[in-house]
């Protein structure tokens, strides 16, 4: 009886630990999402350019150039461009096929089995407009994030 | 990407290592990097460097590389893509500078017959001088300016010939423009490249037909290098067949007589069609990169909230073209490395 009870305790252990894995990761992927959104809505191209990789990708586009980078973020919010209340609607971990949710090509292929990092993130978010966007992101130690790649608005 | 890539990785290498100059890095500024087309690792440029045929140098805002090549001192200017390449020509190897995007300076010590042909996404130029500036614009367009020697400069199969103090420019797809007189260092690239960026935003549809145009250029050498490929290496594979049969029949000094009048002759040919596959393969993948990828990022984010304008449109739809046509035709032939 007092096995059957351990092994109970056990379960839910493992359970809870799984639970809050999880959750953990839900709310890190939110606020990736917050943080980009409210980046973007206030027009902070300075600080999204920081949070940039290089190379970096735009749709199917390898920017390999860092000036390039920093003209797409600052060219982006020059335009007027924002997300608005942006959610998040889909979080998954970056796999052997994710390259295909930006382009199904040898080049976006290769770079995200060269450039995109194992535990990076691929967000899909919904903007106010209804529209979608996906963003490569990589949490790093002490709560940096780092964006690889943008795609959209879809 | 094909695997005739990896099959004839060891015919060419040893190729390669004879052929490829190696370059000396001799000062760095500011911020450089170094793609290695041998591994496709990324590092800063040091000095001390090696440099050799497939490394990719690009600078920043802020970034100075200069190079030598055994007599060629090569300054690479800030925002440049710079490429170390090759190809066959007139049965032999030569060396060929690709300047993509930006602006470079050349100066021979001396000319020895044997210098490295300069390319950028519009023209080639073939040099006869000893010191000369090559601009790259983002539009793909080029300016040669030379400050002493001569230079003859290439593009759709027209030819111009420029002396000390003249200069050149060549817009992509077209053949090179009028001669015009130029003084030492008068020009500005950055005002220069600005009215590339405006004209090119100002009819981004026309721009990106004439990159096609240039991409279609690329493609069809492509595949009639890749054909010639094939077939010389069905050729060769069965050469050396008959080189290991004859050993039996007719002994090693007569096997060995064939192999050098036949099999070796045979395999440098198959090598340099390869060689000229992949630089052409090259060429169109820098040209996508730094000129036609820039200009759809560019615009990108220029009518992101208006993606319905006509002339993004007009744009989008020629664009695709653009990319359909790199995919069927150059991304077989690209290795991971190239990326």
């Amino acid at each position: 009886m007092g096995s059957l009870l351990g092994k109970a305790l056990s379960v839910v252990a493992v359970l809870l630990v799984i639970v809050s894995c999880v959750s953990t990761q839900r709310s890190q992927d939110e606020a990736s999402t917050q943080l980009f959104a409210d980046l973007i809505n206030s027009g902070q191209a300075d600080k999204l350019v920081s949070m940039s990789a290089v190379p970096f990708l735009v749709d199917q586009e390898i920017v390999s150039l860092a000036a390039d980078v920093g003209s797409f973020w600052r060219t982006l919010v020059q335009s007027g461009y924002g997300v608005g209340a942006a959610s998040l609607t889909i979080a998954f971990p970056v796999s052997d096929s994710s390259y295909r949710e930006f382009a199904d090509t040898v080049e976006v292929n290769t770079f995200f089995a060269k450039y995109v990092t194992k535990g990076t993130r691929l967000l899909e978010l919904k903007t106010a407009t209804g529209k979608r966007i996906l963003l490569l992101v990589k949490d790093e130690l002490f709560g940096k994030k780092i964006i690889c790649g943008f795609r959209g608005p879809f | 990407m094909k695997t005739t890539i990896c099959a004839c990785i060891l015919l060419l290498s040893a190729v390669e290592v004879i052929s490829a100059l190696p370059t000396d890095v001799t000062y760095t500024e500011g911020q450089t990097s170094v793609l290695y087309g041998a591994n496709g690792k990324i590092a800063p440029a040091e000095i001390g460097n090696v440099l050799n045929t497939g490394d990719v140098v690009k600078t920043g805002a802020d970034g100075l590389v200069e190079l030598d090549q055994k007599g060629l001192v090569l300054k690479i200017n800030p925002s440049t893509v710079f490429t170390l390449m090759e190809r066959e020509r007139g049965g032999g190897k030569t060396g060929v500078l690709s300047v993509a995007l930006g602006s470079i300076k050349l100066r021979y010590d001396k000319l020895t017959g044997k210098e490295p042909m300069i390319q950028t996404a519009s023209c080639a130029a073939g040099v006869r001088g000893t010191e000369l500036t090559v601009f790259a614009g983002a539009d793909g367009s080029s300016l040669i300016a030379v400050d002493s020697g001569a230079v003859e400069v290439e593009a759709e199969g027209a030819t111009v010939e420029l002396a000390a103090g003249e200069g050149v420019e060549v817009m992509p797809g077209r053949p090179p423009g009028d001669k015009f007189i130029v003084q030492r260092d008068q020009i500005d690239y950055r005002s220069w490249n600005d009215r590339k960026v405006f004209s090119m935003t100002a009819d981004p549809a026309g721009s990106i037909e004439a990159l096609t145009r240039l991409l279609a250029t690329y493609a069809k050498n492509v595949a009639d290098f890749d054909a010639q490929f094939q077939e010389y290496s069905k050729r060769l594979a069965e050469e050396r067949q008959k080189a290991i049969d004859m050993v039996k029949e007719k002994g090693a000094e007569e096997t060995r007589k064939y192999e050098e009048e036949v099999v070796f002759p045979l395999g440098l040919q198959t090598s340099n069609l390869f060689l000229n596959l992949r630089y052409n393969a090259l060429a169109a993948l820098s040209m996508r990169r730094y000129v036609a990828g820039r200009l759809y990022v560019l615009l990108k984010s220029l009518y992101i909230i208006k993606p319905d304008d006509p002339v993004y449109a007009a744009f989008g739809a020629r664009y695709r073209e653009f990319l359909d046509l790199f995919e069927q035709s150059i991304a077989p032939h690209l290795v991971a490395a190239d990326i």
